[in-house]
């Protein structure tokens, strides 16, 4: 089980012992990414893996109570959701479940998280934030696909069910407005983020 | 420029790997060449920090929305006890809000349950009525001299920095630049329009910006709007209807930025960034969460007392922040901007409802032991009448009666 999803057993268990609201969204937080990547790793369309997560958590939610028994959520989460997508299975309480194999876990762009984390960006950040709203639907998800999954031209192709061509060309699209929203002043910006962050790596 | 050749940088598979650490090949080849053409390395590395941004901006915009989702399946319109008491209390209702229909249906039954009924009699003990609130508010200056906006008659109120403020005939305060600029050297100055209780007050800014001040609120705002953003500070209740608005020299929108007035860790302090669009922030002290309600546009809202996460509201949704955490829910909209129009709609329960007369009519309200504190409401009635007629209104439920003594409003069982 990754680090990340070992940390949120207890929110597990608040969620499914008092419905917990807030754990509830800190499990979709980390498990919509998780399940994401899975699902198109193996090639299944987007829209189809994003229906089945929040089905999956339409589920988990109404279910709460009965849900206590079991004790690895990863391996259920993880096995509702591939069983669900590929062998149409209901949903199901039990976890009669034995792991398939995830060898391509989500290697989650957590090298330089620390300094992510600094409000030091915090203007930049609200910066890609309004620019990332702005975006049309397509372009933003195929952002979220290529810089957060990591997935590859290649893979993005499939789960859209477009072309390589047109996927680079709807990065590259959303990659000029980016360069145009950030104009001159957010090099300045960028420039002190950049400085702060070398300073807080130093100072570590 | 180290921007240049961004798209490019960014757009390549081999960076985005090195970035992300994700192949080991890759990140070697970027190593070798960075260090043979040290040239590349400013541009290389600023594209990398926005790499690594713009990969967790994307997860969080992308998880959030989907949650949205996923929330909208999950919790089907609660259903509130209604009681059915409705009173008719203006005529030639504007129909400013959406979802006109259903309301105007259930504004239709609820008039036939009404009149059906036979009316109770009046228990308000009739002493002094009190008067509602009207136009009333105080504009400080930047130079600290104040101008009680209620009082004051209508034209030019004050010049400051090529800009005129004045009062129009209708009671709404304008900002107007008389300069094509502020001067040179000028700071933009910081002004504040404040209500008591009792008070409301509609203004336009220097952007064009329209904004109606509920009672006992207040805003703060440059007196002109220059930079990447335009930025003001609410205390209390405010609705926004924000004006379009270029960077100067730039095809960059400004954005506008609202920030409530509380401690910088309180759990209920939002951050509201917008474009353009049509909101209402409630920030009230003596609320236990404060709220933000969009109608029209997109808004994302940060609680900077709390957490660096933010949500991003769809028009009809609202957004609650409060020290059990925050939700976001479909709003009552009607309900919500009702006060803009002139109504109370009461749509909640008692307390909540008697803290919103109580801001409107300044009176103190004192609970009896055995008060119903926890009815759940349903009507509406115009701001405009005394504070006895909305009593009334409230006690033709039968489970609640009030005595009115100077100011201060007994309720009880």
């Amino acid at each position: 089980m990754p680090l990340e999803a070992d940390k949120l057993r207890a929110e597990w268990q608040r969620f499914t012992q008092t419905e917990d609201a807030d754990s509830y969204k800190k499990l979709y937080n980390y498990y919509y990414n998780y399940l994401s990547f899975i699902g198109l790793k193996r090639g299944f369309p987007a829209s189809k893996v994003k229906d089945i997560i929040n089905d999956l958590f339409l589920y988990l939610w109404e279910n709460a109570a009965k849900l206590g028994q079991i004790a690895n959520h990863h391996n259920y989460l993880i096995t509702s959701f591939l069983n669900k997508l590929t062998r149409k299975e209901p949903f199901a309480t039990d976890a009669a479940v034995e792991l398939q194999d995830i060898a391509d876990a989500l290697s989650e762009p957590s090298v330089e998280a620390a300094y992510i984390q600094e409000q030091a960006q915090a203007e930049l950040r609200s910066r890609l934030a309004s620019y990332l709203d702005g975006l049309p639907p397509r372009q933003r998800e195929v952002i979220y696909q290529k810089f957060y999954l990591g997935l590859s031209y290649a893979e993005i192709a499939t789960a859209n069910q477009l072309s390589v061509n047109t996927v680079y060309n709807t990065v590259y699209q959303a990659l000029e407005k980016l360069k145009a929203t950030l104009g001159g002043q957010a090099a300045g910006l960028l420039g002190l983020a950049l400085a702060l962050a070398a300073l807080l790596y130093w100072m570590k | 420029m180290p921007l240049q050749n961004l798209p490019e940088l960014l757009a390549d598979e081999r960076f985005l790997n090195y970035c992300f650490e994700r192949s080991a090949e890759d990140v070697r080849y970027w190593q070798e060449r960075l260090h043979r053409y040290p040239e590349e390395q400013a541009a290389a590395e600023h594209a990398k920090m926005l790499a690594l941004l713009l990969a967790d901006e994307a997860r969080a915009t992308e998880t959030a929305s989907q949650y949205q989702l996923l929330l909208a399946r999950r919790q089907p319109q609660p259903t509130a006890v209604t009681l059915g008491f409705w009173l008719r209390a203006r005529q030639g209702r504007r129909a400013v809000v959406g979802g006109v229909t259903a309301i105007v249906l259930a504004g239709a039954v609820g008039a036939y349950l009404y009149t059906t009924r036979q009316p109770m009699a009046p228990v308000v003990t009739q002493q002094a009525d009190v008067a509602p609130g009207g136009n009333n508010a105080i504009l400080t200056l930047a130079n600290g001299q104040r101008i009680d906006l209620g009082r004051a008659a209508h034209g030019t109120l004050a010049a400051q920095n090529g800009l005129t403020i004045t009062k129009t005939a209708a009671g709404q305060l304008v900002y107007k630049l008389t300069a094509a600029q502020v001067p040179a050297g000028d700071r933009p100055q910081l002004n504040t329009v404040e209500t008591p209780a009792k008070g409301q007050f509609n203004l336009v800014l220097p952007d064009g910006t329209r904004v109606w001040l509920n009672a006992q609120s207040a805003l703060s705002y440059p007196t002109a709007f220059d930079g990447a953003s335009r930025r003001v500070t609410l205390r209390g209740e405010a609705y926004f209807e924000v004006a379009h608005r270029m960077v100067a020299g730039t095809q960059r929108r400004q954005s506008f930025v609202v920030e409530t007035d509380f401690a910088p860790a309180d759990p209920r302090r939002q951050r509201i960034e917008v474009l353009g669009t049509h909101f209402d922030v409630a920030s009230y002290a003596n609320e236990p969460q404060a709220s933000t309600t969009l109608l029209e546009g997109s808004v994302r809202v940060t609680m900077p007392g709390t957490t660096t996460a933010s949500q991003v509201l769809r028009p009809g949704q609202q957004l609650s922040a409060g020290p059990r955490g925050v939700q976001v829910g479909e709003a009552d909209t009607e309900a919500v901007v009702a006060w803009k129009n002139g109504d109370f709609v009461f749509r909640e329960d008692l307390q909540t409802a008697l803290r919103k007369v109580a801001r409107w009519y300044d009176v103190e309200v004192v609970y009896d032991a055995d008060a119903p504190t926890q009815l759940q409401l349903g009507g509406w009635i115009s701001r405009q009448k005394n504070l006895s007629q909305v009593l009334h209104l409230l006690e033709s439920t039968g489970k609640v009666h009030f005595k009115l003594e100077g100011r201060r409003v007994l309720v009880s069982k």
